[in-house]
């Protein structure tokens, strides 16, 4: 059971990071900060139950997506645009092209797609997890994460590629 | 393994992370030997960075941490070296309690011990499990918690503003607290439960007035299988503006 030192350390640890992959999913900031106390309530009240403290984290992001699902379905809104399989043809876009795009502009993009391609996709770049940990806190197959994380990106990046080429001064 | 086949390898290879990742070596490899694929591969680290630094820039409230601090759920607030008593207290109390319940044959789960309980708890020091202006939100945050959510609140209730809610407990069924406060800041509270939490609930849904300590005074009714107990700082009078 933590103690009120613990539970302070890890919501300062922790608070930040859930907060950008809620927001990441959800576009909204209520909803970010309300699956972001969500979590840390349930942690307080459910934490004692967890026996390794090195997942800790990996326990945090897994209660925040699982919370974030039921958010979904309890508004019946489970749509988003199907990926195209992935091609063999990769997109490359210039590292110049994602200075003229601010987080907002990313994470409305991230907002266009699927959810099921979105959860792994923010984990993949926003944390140091790895392909397993993502995995677990999913709760899918490896591969199946591995194969959303690469169609996700490809298809990220395009949008990327498409939203700079539209804005002014954008590459061509 | 040619360029292409590394590329399809490498296309989520994250440079700072997945370095030890078996299923990388033979395109790492791939890589030491082909510079044009090394160059493919620093461009992607450098696109991935970039994204990456967008994701981690996403501003936070700054009040959040406070947030979730505060409305941290009471029953842990104890410290660590204080658990062990607590808990053998909490033994003894269970064994007290179940002595006192046999000889008396007395239950205390009735109305009148749950609403001098609500009002007790709202008259001295408590934490709210969410803090929101959203009525929504409060009933989504009541419902995703277990505890009641598909009440109904008095018409008049609207002319107040929410301030939040905690979940709470009775005689094991569980109890929402909702809290309102209204133009002159006065504060209102609305408990909701099961009827069949209290075996002698109020039936009727219209409200009984019952004056309590400290200047309380709580309305009751039933209505649609949940028993309702508005408490406030006041009269009867006052309190009936917001039924």
């Amino acid at each position: 059971m933590p103690s009120d030192l613990d539970f302070e350390n890890l919501v300062t640890l922790y608070y930040r990071d859930l907060y950008r992959f809620a927001f990441s999913m959800t576009r909204s900031e209520s909803d970010a900060s309300d699956l972001t106390q969500q979590t840390f309530y349930i942690w307080a009240r459910k934490g004692d139950r967890l026996r390794d403290p090195a997942s800790v984290k990996s326990w945090l992001f897994t209660t925040l997506h699982r919370e974030f699902l039921q958010l979904l379905r309890q508004r019946s809104r489970f749509s988003g645009e199907e990926l195209s399989e992935m091609t063999d043809e990769l997109p490359s876009i210039a590292p110049e092209a994602i200075n003229q795009i601010d987080a907002r502009t990313v994470v409305q993009l991230l907002g266009q797609m699927e959810e099921t391609f979105r959860a792994p996709l923010v984990l993949y770049f926003m944390e140091d997890l790895s392909y397993k940990e993502i995995a677990e806190t999913l709760g899918v197959p490896l591969g199946t994460v591995q194969s959303r994380i690469a169609r996700g990106k490809a298809h990220l990046y395009r949008l990327i590629a498409d939203a700079t080429e539209k804005k002014p001064g954008g590459a061509s | 393994m040619n360029s292409r086949d590394a590329k399809q390898i490498l296309w989520i290879y994250r440079a700072g992370t997945d370095r030890d990742e078996p299923q990388f070596a033979d395109a790492l490899s791939a890589m030491v030997r082909d510079s044009e694929l090394r160059r493919w591969v620093e461009q992607q680290d450098v696109v991935f960075q970039a994204v990456r630094r967008k994701l981690s820039g996403i501003d936070v409230p700054r009040d959040l941490r406070e947030k979730i601090v505060r409305q941290r759920p009471i029953e842990h607030s104890t410290t660590q070296w204080l658990r062990p008593v607590l808990q053998i207290a909490a033994v003894l109390l269970v064994f007290a309690s179940l002595t006192t319940f046999w000889l008396r044959s007395h239950p205390k789960n009735n109305f009148a011990a749950y609403e001098g309980y609500v009002t007790r708890l709202v008259s001295g020091k408590y934490h709210m499990s969410y803090e929101s202006n959203d009525r929504e939100r409060i009933r989504l945050f009541l419902e995703r918690n277990q505890a009641p959510a598909q009440y109904a609140l008095p018409p008049a209730l609207t002319r107040t503003t929410a301030l939040g809610c905690a979940t709470l407990s009775w005689s094991g069924n569980p109890v929402s607290m909702l809290c309102f406060t209204d133009a002159q800041q006065r504060k209102l509270w609305l408990f909701v439960t099961s009827r069949d939490s209290i075996p002698d609930s109020p039936r009727k849904a219209t409200p009984s007035f019952e004056q309590h300590a400290k200047g309380f005074v709580s309305a009751s009714w039933t209505a649609n299988g949940y028993t309702y107990v508005l408490t406030m700082q006041g009269d009867a009078q006052v309190l009936s503006e917001y039924l």
